[in-house]
């Protein structure tokens, strides 16, 4: 059912919205820059080991306790975190540069390219995401490197349809006609005209992409086909932790909340983006 | 003012010129060879001289501006051909289509979605100069200016969103763009259809006033026939794709001779409350251009039907010196 909105609720939503985006927006901010500057302030590097306190509950000296080798669990966080961001981070540009770029000429073009370039794309869609990145991952090896590729795979796809979609939107919108008319070239037209207004939808998806990238590379760290140890990865914490859960139920908990905390601002940003960006009472 | 330009080659005219869509069906339609086309436009030929302001009049539907946008080789044609300055624009080349895109500009009916919503209005008005290469970029700085002034705007208006400026002044933009190449030919859809009226009135006088100063020739799509007396020099009408009659506008207001034509100056609005409406409208809705009616398009809603029209396609011939039309009350031999 389609709901009038008076003036007031439009802006209160929009308020609401853009509440949303900037918890979001902040949550990813202040990771980012925590994670970026840590072995700057950290007393600790991942791999310490502290033979005096292993599987400490939090103290003073162990802000968020240690696991079973004594190693500092919030540090290894902040570290994870570093694979973890660059694993979304890589994997979601790759995925918006060549989606991007793809979505756009089968849009734009139609036909017979429409076709060439989406069909694929379609078969790429039909595997389960978490299946085709075990298989890349198995197949390629175990890295960072691959594992951003093994992701960007899955979601080249998914930016393509996103992107072919609302290019079909604007393509036949007036302005395009218009700058067709005086002269431009189909690349000023893709890039110019369509492009920037084609865009907003596909940066909405980004967002709530770059969260499941989390939990994706947190998944195969989790299965031993991500990051190896000893490296830190918030996945491969879970994993080690499962064994000491009852001692030491910190091992899981705090690794845990650290994923969900970060995929939280991701659709946070995503959802509020949403609101924002397609204001009330107009589609869906 | 067209006998003066008798013997003149016409800078741009259509020739037999049609347009037919093909309608989607699926596949085992397309297999099976029954593909349903709808005929935008049918053998239309249309002469515009250097100058002169051309009104394409017609309903909604009548194909009016897939007619203008034909004329701009914005669209591919069935059939027929264009020609500009004598020379057809679907056989040119991109080099020579290029040349004639600076020439031949359009100005869109709607200014709300003719404007590129994340370009500044400046950006708008010196795209062509950019596609173009016109000039150094201080030059093309100073041409934007120039323009903005010349329809109206100012300084200001660069830096600011379409969003931000009213209808009027969108398409005050959007003129500025369409004539920052220094076209000679403009097609205008509907350009004022959508504005208030009294901004009407200063974008109709607006455009004179560039006729006037630029020598610009106009194609002027309409279905406002009280604007097309006011500009015009001559007037085609257009019924379901295809013209019905054409005239020069003072002929034809003195004296319409289609029955289509006629019922629809009986429509125009009367600013005298002293004299009565003969409101002599066409019975029921245009039809659909998907199945039009056989003979002439127009019979089932003439008043002046007679049986012959129900199965004989009129042609369109000259009644008098440049006065065509398409009716058979007109034709010898038929009654």
């Amino acid at each position: 059912m389609k709901r009038e909105l008076t003036p007031n609720a439009a802006l209160r939503k929009t308020y609401e919205a853009s509440r949303s985006a900037v918890l979001g927006g902040v949550i990813i901010c202040v990771l980012v820059l925590l994670t970026a500057t840590v072995s700057l302030y950290s007393p600790y590097t991942p791999e310490a080991m502290d033979f005096m306190a292993p599987l400490s509950p939090p103290t003073r000296a162990h802000l968020l306790g240690t696991d079973n080798f004594g190693r500092d669990i919030l540090t290894r966080v902040l570290y994870g975190y570093q694979i973890s961001l660059a694993v979304a981070l890589g994997s979601v540009g790759f995925g918006l540069v060549v989606g991007v770029s793809l979505g756009l000429l089968a849009g734009y073009f139609g036909g017979i390219l429409d076709n060439i370039i989406m069909r694929p794309m379609d078969v790429l869609m039909a595997f389960p995401a978490i299946v085709l990145v075990v298989a890349l991952t198995g197949f390629v090896g175990r890295d960072v490197s691959v594992m951003i590729m093994a992701v960007a795979v899955v979601y080249v796809p998914i930016f393509a349809r996103v992107m072919r979609g609302s290019t079909l939107e604007v393509v036949n919108e007036l302005f395009v006609e218009g700058a067709r008319a005086r002269g431009a070239s189909h690349l000023r037209l893709m890039l110019r005209h369509i492009l920037p207004n084609a865009i907003p939808p596909v940066l909405i998806q980004a967002s709530i992409l770059m969260g499941i990238a989390i939990l994706l590379e947190s998944a195969l760290s989790f299965i031993g086909l991500g990051t190896q140890p000893p490296d830190p990865s918030l996945g491969l914490m879970l994993s080690e932790g499962r064994s000491f859960m009852q001692q030491a139920p910190w091992m899981v908990m705090v690794p845990g909340l650290a994923i969900s905390l970060a995929v939280l601002g991701f659709n946070l940003l995503g959802n509020g983006l949403q609101e924002l960006l397609n204001p009330a009472g107009k589609g869906r | 003012m067209s006998s003066t330009i008798k013997g003149q080659r016409p800078l741009l005219s259509a020739v037999g010129l049609s347009k037919y869509f093909p309608l989607e069906t699926g596949l085992l339609a397309s297999l099976r060879g029954n593909t349903t086309t709808v005929k935008a436009v049918e053998s239309v030929s249309l002469d515009v001289y250097a100058g002169q302001t051309v009104a394409v009049v017609g309903e909604s539907g009548s194909g009016k501006s897939t007619l203008g946008r034909l004329l701009l080789r914005l669209l591919q044609p069935s059939a027929g051909q264009v020609l500009y300055q004598g020379e057809d624009i679907f056989g040119m080349n991109r080099a020579e289509t290029r040349a004639f895109r600076r020439q031949a500009q359009i100005i869109l009916q709607d200014p709300y979605a003719s404007l590129n919503p994340r370009m500044r209005v400046g950006r708008i008005i010196r795209e062509p100069l950019d596609i173009y290469s016109e000039g150094s970029k201080t030059e093309r700085q100073k041409r934007v200016h120039e323009l903005l002034e010349r329809v109206g705007l100012n300084r200001n208006h660069e830096r600011a969103f379409p969003a931000e400026l009213s209808g009027g002044q969108r398409q005050r933009v959007g003129i500025a763009a369409a004539l920052a190449l220094s076209p000679r030919i403009i097609i205008a859809d509907e350009p004022t259809s959508s504005l208030d009226v009294s901004v009407q009135a200063q974008t109709l006088n607006l455009l004179a006033d560039l006729q006037r100063d630029l020598g610009l020739t106009y194609v002027f799509i309409t279905h406002d026939l009280s604007v097309v007396q006011h500009i015009s020099d001559r007037v085609a009408v257009m019924y379901l794709g295809k013209i019905v009659e054409e005239a020069p506008t003072e002929t034809l207001f003195a004296e319409p001779k289609h029955p289509y034509t006629q019922v629809l100056f009986s429509a125009i609005p009367l600013p005298d409350p002293a004299r009565r409406m003969n409101w002599d409208l066409p019975k029921g809705e245009p039809p659909s251009p998907l199945n039009p009616p056989s003979g002439c398009h127009f019979h089932p809603r003439c008043p002046q039907a007679m049986s012959a029209c129900s199965h004989t396609v009129p042609r369109f011939q000259s009644v008098a010196r440049d006065h065509g039309l398409a009716c058979l009350l007109y034709e010898d031999g038929v009654n």
